[in-house]
């Protein structure tokens, strides 16, 4: 009797404690549905709203000492909907027709861009330990609910009573008013209502303002949860609302409420009676330490795998499908034998000049960015094939990389194994985890597969990486990782090491353009262009995924072994946590998913691009004189963030990337005005003129 | 003889609403038969279940006698069913002539990691020669260098029917080929079609809403209409049949 009415009393417990939390999860899942339901756009940079309107409720509140209500009413009400209209206006309603993939990299590129414009526009500076305000006065006194069963704070309440005051003037909004109505049109069907003479961009940038709303609220109720103000905390937002939203089929509004509200009861619940296993089997301390935070991942990776609904409804990933045609083809797509040529000797010109300053003049700090630069290129050609080749975006490549660099810190620091023999097997660890993880989404295709790999990259960030036999390092040295020796050679030496890591770049570039030109890339670029079409001439697209995804794993592994060698330290809050790793796919496919050239310049970006440019080292070279660098340098290196974040944005028109569009258009260009020059008595011969040859390898 | 391609009984429903009503089936080795119906009438969903698109609520695919009820889209295609598109299915960023060696090198399943690493993934001579066997048959040899998109409709068609002859096929399913096309672009496709399939001896199943191009390029038809089979035969008499009639012309008899 006794034990059932304390088990009784648990859940109710239970019930009040994951009420608050859910509140919030159901705000942001609708506002999330919301652009989803309007505007086909699957939008990651959620969350940064999220931020933004957090960071400045905190900086007008604390900053500027505004009170409660200016602050809410410039950071959730002015600063919110204008986020959300711009977004609309200036992006998305030109990304109507794109793939659904497209907008998702588009906002993965926001996600990171927005938060690091908004602190360098604001000038606003997270410091660790400063906990962010809520929204009423002494927002953590408590109340016993009548039953004194579980004390709510201030802030709680508030969440409580904004996300019921807020669900219901959207439910009002639906139900009586002709936007509302039109709103709900749009989501049937946005052709149809324009041919009823509604606009439809307009319905679809009001629900983007609305959205937008809805972002600003959750950001600025759940921030006192967090204890200092950082964007990466707001992006773990995002996934618990796709996790309630992928209960409701990311279609239902009422159904991503009570998933949200479902979701928080659920992880208090789950927290109240999950067994306590841990007092026998020391071993599942971390599993069980780290399972409550992480349920929203396990529960969406659940959801996306196991929910059969979404599994069958292949093209659930854009309402739009069967209503737009398919985007343009893409001009000067095809990349000429000449331009190849030329990319070559720019290449090996590059890296000439390059090693030649590097060994002759290069000093310690230039050598290690310029090492940097070489492995991460190593890891990026994992993106090259996985993104590049097989057009999937995974955003787990950091989880992948990691797994590399732990195996060589475990089997180097418990076996005493050469750090080289490691890294293969880090690599082949990642390549076993990578073709585990395709299994489950190998039915899924588009933008299932991001989500389900951002899952999996959170899970992997707040379980796996806490367990001693996986990322657990000493107190004082942390994970360390030794320089390798092989024979003679002692790459402890910095030079040295540098070419053992232009060799294995060199390697896996070899091998990239192997496979691409090979079965393997072929078949990938077949189920790239259309999966309906591949599969009707026998390809599996199980089995390609599965290959695409070792293979990257794979390079991913490799890369993260050679990166954890080099700073001699596996580094994984830095190198490989899920919002880091999201800034290389941001970088790779800025700048050319589906060349090596392409995946060496993104290593070359994220490592020298500040102390290049940002840093006006250029400019003093240019000068030949550091004193002369002008004033307005050091710029600050979010500026790096917002730049790359924001040529993301391109992928939809130009998903070969950016300097890959430019280099096609300048060559067609000058190929116009060579033979322009030319004499007009012998007219062109179709066989002469270089034939137009699709995906040439680049060295 | 088995038949190159039956279907038995085939059964399918969406939520409650019979789509298909045990619609059964078959095509002989090497015979043109086409599939006829007014819009609505369950051909794509009939054409989907053949494919392995769709499953099945119940009934039977055989494949050269062989059941394929239970196997996935891309096993039946390698077992011998090829297909076209009815919205135009191509590979963008690709050759003419690329669409035909991926498809060539799918059939032989010999590619291997170890071969692509080395460099003999890369295409063979031989897969090269039987390509351009198949691009010179459709009349498309001097468009093999060129990138899809500079494609008109009509040979990118022939592209798709390229892709799908390098299966090797036992039957073709083409769905809708006229559609988005213009007469004469019609006629042209079904000539070559018939000179290729009367060469090279698989069996057609063709999907289509111009009652001109089947009744010309067809031996045998069935109509489908309303989720059943209400006629069969010879296509000569079925397109004269009062059941045909009165499916296709019935509700411009109301109307008047």
């Amino acid at each position: 009797m006794l034990l059932a009415a304390s088990a009784g009393e648990d859940v109710f417990r239970a019930i009040l404690q994951g009420t608050p939390p859910g509140a919030v999860f159901a705000l942001i899942a609708l506002g999330f549905v919301l652009t989803y339901k309007t505007s086909g756009v699957f939008n990651l940079a959620f969350g940064a709203q999220a931020y933004i309107s957090a960071a400045m409720f905190f900086t007008a509140r604390v900053e500027w000492g505004w009170g409660i209500v200016p602050s809410v009413v410039l950071s959730v009400f002015l600063l919110a909907p204008l986020l959300g209209l711009v977004l609309e206006r200036l992006i998305f309603r030109h990304l109507r027709t794109a793939s659904a993939v497209s907008k998702l990299v588009v906002t993965i590129g926001l996600s990171v861009a927005l938060p690091n414009l908004f602190d360098l526009v604001v000038g606003f500076q997270p410091v660790a330990g400063r906990t962010p305000v809520g929204i009423v006065a002494d927002g953590a006194d408590v109340f016993y609910d009548p039953f004194g069963t579980y004390a709510f704070s201030r802030n709680e309440l508030m969440s409580i009573g904004v996300a019921v005051v807020g669900m219901a003037l959207l439910a009002a909004l639906f139900r009586f008013s002709a936007i509302g109505l039109a709103m709900r049109a749009v989501v049937e069907s946005p052709r149809m209502t324009e041919l009823n003479g509604i606009r439809a961009d307009r319905i679809s940038a009001f629900a983007w303002a609305l959205s937008s709303v809805f972002a600003g609220l959750a950001g600025v109720l759940i921030a006192p949860r967090f204890n200092t103000l950082v964007a990466p905390d707001f992006f773990n937002l995002v996934v618990v609302a796709i996790a309630a939203a992928a209960i409701g089929r990311l279609v239902s509004l009422p159904r991503a409420l009570a998933g949200g509200l479902g979701l928080g009861i659920f992880i208090a619940l789950f927290d109240t009676f999950l067994p306590r296993w841990s007092d026998d089997l020391t071993w599942l301390q971390p599993f069980q330490d780290n399972l409550t935070p992480s349920m929203p991942f396990v529960v969406l990776f659940g959801v996306l795998v196991l929910w059969p609904s979404i599994r069958r409804a292949r093209d659930a990933g854009d309402p739009l499908a069967g209503v737009d045609p398919p985007p343009p083809s893409l001009v000067a797509a095809s990349r000429s034998a000449r331009l190849t040529l030329a990319t070559r000797l720019f290449g090996v010109a590059f890296l000439g000049v390059a090693g030649f300053v590097l060994f002759v003049r290069g000093d310690a700090v230039w050598l290690f960015l310029v090492t940097q630069a070489v492995v991460l290129a190593t890891i990026y050609l994992s993106i090259t094939v996985l993104t590049g080749f097989a057009g999937q975006i995974s955003l787990c490549q950091g989880s992948f990389a990691a797994i590399g660099a732990f195996t060589v810190y475990q089997l180097a620091n418990r076996y005493d194994a050469s750090v080289l023999v490691a890294t293969l097997a880090g690599g082949a660890i990642a390549a076993g985890v990578g073709a585990l993880l395709s299994l489950p989404v190998r039915r899924l295709g588009g933008i299932w597969v991001a989500i389900a790999t951002l899952a999996f990259a959170f899970f992997f960030d707040a379980v796996m990486v806490k367990f001693s036999w996986v990322g657990g390092g000493t107190l004082f040295q942390g994970t360390r990782v030794p320089r390798p020796t092989l024979g003679p050679w002692d790459f402890a030496d910095d030079k040295a090491f540098l070419v053992l890591a232009l060799v294995v770049f060199v390697l896996v570039s070899l091998a990239v353009i192997q496979i691409r030109e090979g079965t393997i890339g072929r078949t990938l670029r077949a189920l790239r262009g259309s999966e309906l079409a591949a599969e009707s001439i026998g390809i599996s697209p199980a089995r390609a995924r599965l290959a695409a995804f070792s293979i990257s794993a794979f390079i991913a592994g490799i890369g993260g072994g050679m990166l954890a060698m080099h700073q001699e330290n596996v580094n994984y809050g830095n190198n490989f946590a899920p919002f880091a790793a999201l800034f290389w796919l941001v970088l790779v496919v800025s700048l050319g998913a589906r060349t090596v050239e392409g995946a060496a310049q993104a290593g070359a970006a994220f490592s020298l691009f500040d102390a290049v440019i940002l840093r006006g080292a250029l400019f003093g070279w240019i000068l030949r004189s550091p004193e002369r660098i002008p004033g307005i340098f050091p710029i600050s290196p979010k500026w790096r963030f917002v730049l790359f974040g924001l040529s993301c944005i391109q992928f939809a028109r130009h998903p070969e990337g950016l300097v890959e569009h430019g280099k096609r258009r300048a060559m067609l260009r000058a190929e116009t005005r060579l033979a322009r020059k030319r004499p007009p008595a012998s007219p062109p011969d179709p066989v002469a003129e270089a034939p137009v040859r699709t995906e040439e390898p680049v060295g | 003889m088995t038949p190159a391609l039956r279907a038995i009984d085939v059964k399918k429903s969406f939520s409650g609403i019979v789509a298909l009503d045990n619609v059964t089936i078959e095509v002989a080795e090497g015979e043109r038969v086409g599939l006829i119906g007014p819009n609505g009438a369950g051909k794509t969903t009939f054409f989907n279940c053949l494919l392995g698109v769709l499953r099945m609520d119940g009934g039977k695919v055989e494949l050269a006698g062989e059941d394929v009820s239970r196997l996935p889209v891309h096993r039946r295609a390698r077992l011998g069913i090829g297909r076209t598109f009815q919205r135009i299915e191509l590979f963008p960023d690709s050759t003419v002539r690329e669409h035909l060696l991926i498809a060539e090198r799918t059939r032989r399943g010999d590619g291997r990691l170890w071969k692509d690493l080395v460099g003999l993934g890369r295409p063979k001579a031989d897969e090269i020669a039987r390509c351009d066997e198949v691009l010179e048959l459709l009349g498309l040899a001097d468009l093999a260098d060129e990138p899809i998109e500079r494609l008109s409709l009509g040979k990118g068609r022939l592209v798709e029917v390229g892709r799908a002859l390098m299966t090797e096929p036992k039957v073709l399913l083409l769905d809708e080929p006229s559609s988005g096309l213009d007469r004469a672009e019609t006629a042209a496709l079904a000539q070559t079609l018939g000179e290729v399939q009367s060469q090279q001896g698989f069996a057609i199943l063709l999907v289509e809403h111009d009652v001109e191009f089947v009744s010309t390029f067809t031996t045998r038809a069935y109509v489908l209409d309303f989720g059943r089979l209400i006629v069969e035969g010879p296509t000569r008499e079925v397109m004269a049949s009062d059941e045909v009639r009165t499916a296709y012309l019935g509700d411009l008899e109301v109307a008047e």
